[in-house]
């Protein structure tokens, strides 16, 4: 399996420069600022970045999924042509759960234990497609297949709690593709599972991907699963998109100070017991974002004259974008993963 | 540091036939009535200087162990002996002399400390309990401490609520070397951590051993950080240990096919290393805990499972010096016909 050369073409998700704030902050430095990315149809992009770095805020912003009191301020979502920030509550509902799956972290808090797993798969082919309850019902069961779900005819009627943690994140799965979507936003799926569970779930997003040409939108921390399941990665450090590119440009080649010294920070299988890479400091809370480039306070590479000014996303090369001055005006180089 | 393979590193710890269940169900006497089997015949060794990783996936009695051989739990049956004394059913005032040779670190820094106390009480809290120092000088000591895990001794003063989840582990570590115990027990010290401050957690583990040399058990569900700790890693499935042998061995060269689908799931971050890889997905969930396969335990889900493997429950063998493995595809006695694959499906990986 190579990765499939950079699509051309019209891009299936379109982030510009969505700003969310941070009510009541007087310096307006946006809880997430200027995030700009494109999803490619049948392709996965990865959102990644540590905790706090407006990664699922990101992803659920672009469902108008905030919680009340975040305000977007700016910028714009574009799924197919529609604005999902300023469409109509009628054109949002006929997208979310219809061309566009989601798929939470924890099964047990999203799905609802009241209802069967087959009865809430049925419901969201009822109301985007409007199906009948018996077509619903029958439509299913053949999805529980399609997710491994052994005996599936018996388990639509089963509760969430009846099921085991990988069984429910499947039945999630299984209702975000329920309505043959173009996008599944996937904010970290596999965490709370185990890693030969994790691999099975994998393998099901990569041959759903395979046969229904799906996007996968994919929120992780997780840099193996980046290099296993993703295509394309976006880089978030404190609000920011600090890097854009392929995965390979992402390991072998990073272009933002923040990306290379997070690589440098996993364990590598050939160097056990060896000292690992640590970033000094945090992620700065939200509100107290430093002036220009927001890594600055932890960066080993930080020009104060240079780096307070705001930093600009650049293209180096076609499509690795770094939001690093020193690394754009060509003084600055680091290093990735080496080649095995 | 000791050659963790050399057989003259002096055991600290050693684990013999652990077995603990839990009941499920109780009768109205509470007498128990169906029981699980979270651990099921357990033997291991700490040496000196060394830490052994044990890992598994959720279920398999990984936690169970490190808290048998804590003394967090008592065993139904099997010893656990820590620096030559027998410490399976000690009490009172011979536990807590215990307390002061094996410390344990949590997996969850915010659930483990104290929100009412101060940093500084947290962390020489032992210590006045043993009373090594008076309540008064608790203060001072605490500065001491906290520089071990290069902690700002300014930290003593401040509450739980203050700190990181990183700086917090850091106060747990704190706690748990302050009385200078040989042997030091973590579950899962990463997990609930960040990226970033997992890689500084790790490095502060492996300073602290080549220091003080303790023996640590380690228990973990992520092979990517006991590989980068352990020198010897044990891989338990169902509360069996499955497979034991040096790091370097269970990871380049694992023998059993549940440590090898364990290993094959993964995830490198190595974008080339991922496209080449076999993979070999498990077909199934654990079985029901409470009612474990006939045979081999891992025979349901085993991708080159035999007829034998239904009747016989394979012991874990030595195949090497240094390598134990439980399968009756690897047994001296193999039934396996010559020219059978014995290595299965999935390729090593590194």
């Amino acid at each position: 399996m190579t990765a499939p050369s950079r699509p051309a073409g019209e891009p299936l998700l379109s982030v510009r420069g969505l700003t969310i704030d941070l009510p009541g902050d007087p310096g307006q430095r946006g809880l997430v600022e200027d995030v700009t990315f494109d999803v490619h149809r049948g392709r996965s992009l990865a959102l990644i970045g540590e905790s706090g770095c407006g990664k699922s805020l990101t992803s659920m912003a672009a469902l108008r999924l905030l919680p009340p009191g975040l305000p977007v301020r700016s910028g714009s979502v574009l799924f197919d042509g529609v604005d999902l920030l300023r469409c109509r509550p009628r054109e949002l509902r006929a997208v979310r759960g219809g061309p566009v799956g989601i798929v939470f972290q924890e099964p047990m808090s999203s799905l609802n234990p009241t209802m069967t797993v087959g009865d809430q798969i049925a419901e969201a082919r009822r109301l985007h497609l409007g199906e009948s309850r018996r077509a619903a019902h029958r439509r299913a069961i053949e999805l529980l297949e399609r997710v491994g779900i052994p005996n599936a005819g018996q388990r639509v009627r089963s509760y969430p709690h009846e099921l085991s943690g990988g069984m429910q994140q499947r039945v999630m799965i299984a209702g975000a593709i329920a309505c043959d979507p173009k996008l599944v936003i996937a904010d970290e799926p596999t965490t709370a599972l185990d890693v030969t569970i994790q691999a099975e779930i994998l393998q099901l997003l990569r041959d759903l991907q395979r046969d229904m040409d799906l996007a996968v939108l994919l929120v992780t921390h997780d840099l193996g699963v980046v290099a296993d399941f993703c295509d394309d990665v976006v880089v978030m450090y404190a609000g920011h998109v600090v890097e854009r590119t392929s995965i390979d440009g992402l390991f072998y080649d990073p272009q933002h100070p923040y990306s290379s010294a997070l690589l440098a920070a996993v364990p590598q299988s050939g160097s056990p017991r060896t000292r690992l890479n640590v970033i000094p400091g945090r992620v700065p809370p939200a509100g107290r974002f430093p002036d220009g480039c927001r890594f600055r306070p932890r960066c080993g590479h930080d020009l104060p004259e240079l780096c307070a000014r705001p930093q600009v996303d650049a293209e180096l090369e076609h499509g690795h974008r770094t939001r690093c001055g020193r690394v754009s005006g060509g003084e600055l180089t680091l290093e990735g993963v080496a080649r095995v | 540091m000791s050659d963790p393979t050399s057989p003259d590193a002096a055991t600290v710890v050693r684990a013999t036939g652990l077995v603990k269940s839990f009941p499920l169900t109780r009768t109205l006497l509470g007498r128990p009535l169906r029981s699980l089997r979270a651990v099921d015949g357990v033997d291991l060794t700490v040496q000196a200087g060394t830490t052994l990783g044990l890992v598994g996936e959720s279920g398999s009695g990984k936690t169970t162990v490190g808290r048998l051989i804590a003394r967090l739990a008592e065993p139904d049956t099997g010893a656990v002996e820590v620096c030559g004394q027998d410490v399976t059913r000690v009490r009172g005032a011979e536990l807590k002399a215990l307390r002061a040779r094996l410390q344990f670190i949590f997996q969850d820094p915010y659930g483990a400390l104290d929100p009412t106390k101060s940093v500084g009480h947290a962390v020489t809290e032992p210590l006045v309990v043993h009373g090594r120092i008076s309540a008064a000088e608790a203060l001072d000591a605490a500065g001491p401490l906290l520089e071990r895990v290069t902690l700002d001794p300014e930290f003593a003063h401040r509450r739980p609520d203050e700190l990181s989840g990183g700086q917090r582990q850091r106060v747990c570590i704190a706690r748990a070397l302050a009385l200078e115990p040989e042997v030091l027990v973590a579950d899962e010290p990463t997990s609930a951590l960040d990226l970033s401050t997992r890689s500084e957690i790790l490095n502060l583990l492996l300073d602290i051993q080549q220091r003080s040399g303790q023996a640590v058990l380690l228990v973990s569900h992520d092979f990517a950080t006991v590989r980068h700790l352990a020198h010897r890693i044990a891989v338990m499935y169902f509360g069996r240990i499955v497979e034991e042998g040096t790091a370097q061995e269970i990871a380049e060269d694992p023998r059993h096919p549940y440590t090898r689908a364990l290993l094959s799931a993964v995830p490198v971050p190595n974008p080339d290393l991922q496209r080449s890889r076999q993979r070999t997905v498990l077909q199934g969930d654990l079985p029901d805990p409470a009612a474990p396969p006939s045979g081999c335990r891992f025979r349901s889900r085993c991708p080159v499972a035999m007829d034998a493997c239904a009747n016989d429950d394979p012991p874990l063998l030595a195949l090497s010096a240094t390598r134990s493995v439980a399968c009756l595809r690897h047994q001296p006695s193999s039934r396996t016909p010559a020219g059978v694959d014995v290595a299965g499906p999935v390729e090593t990986v590194r």
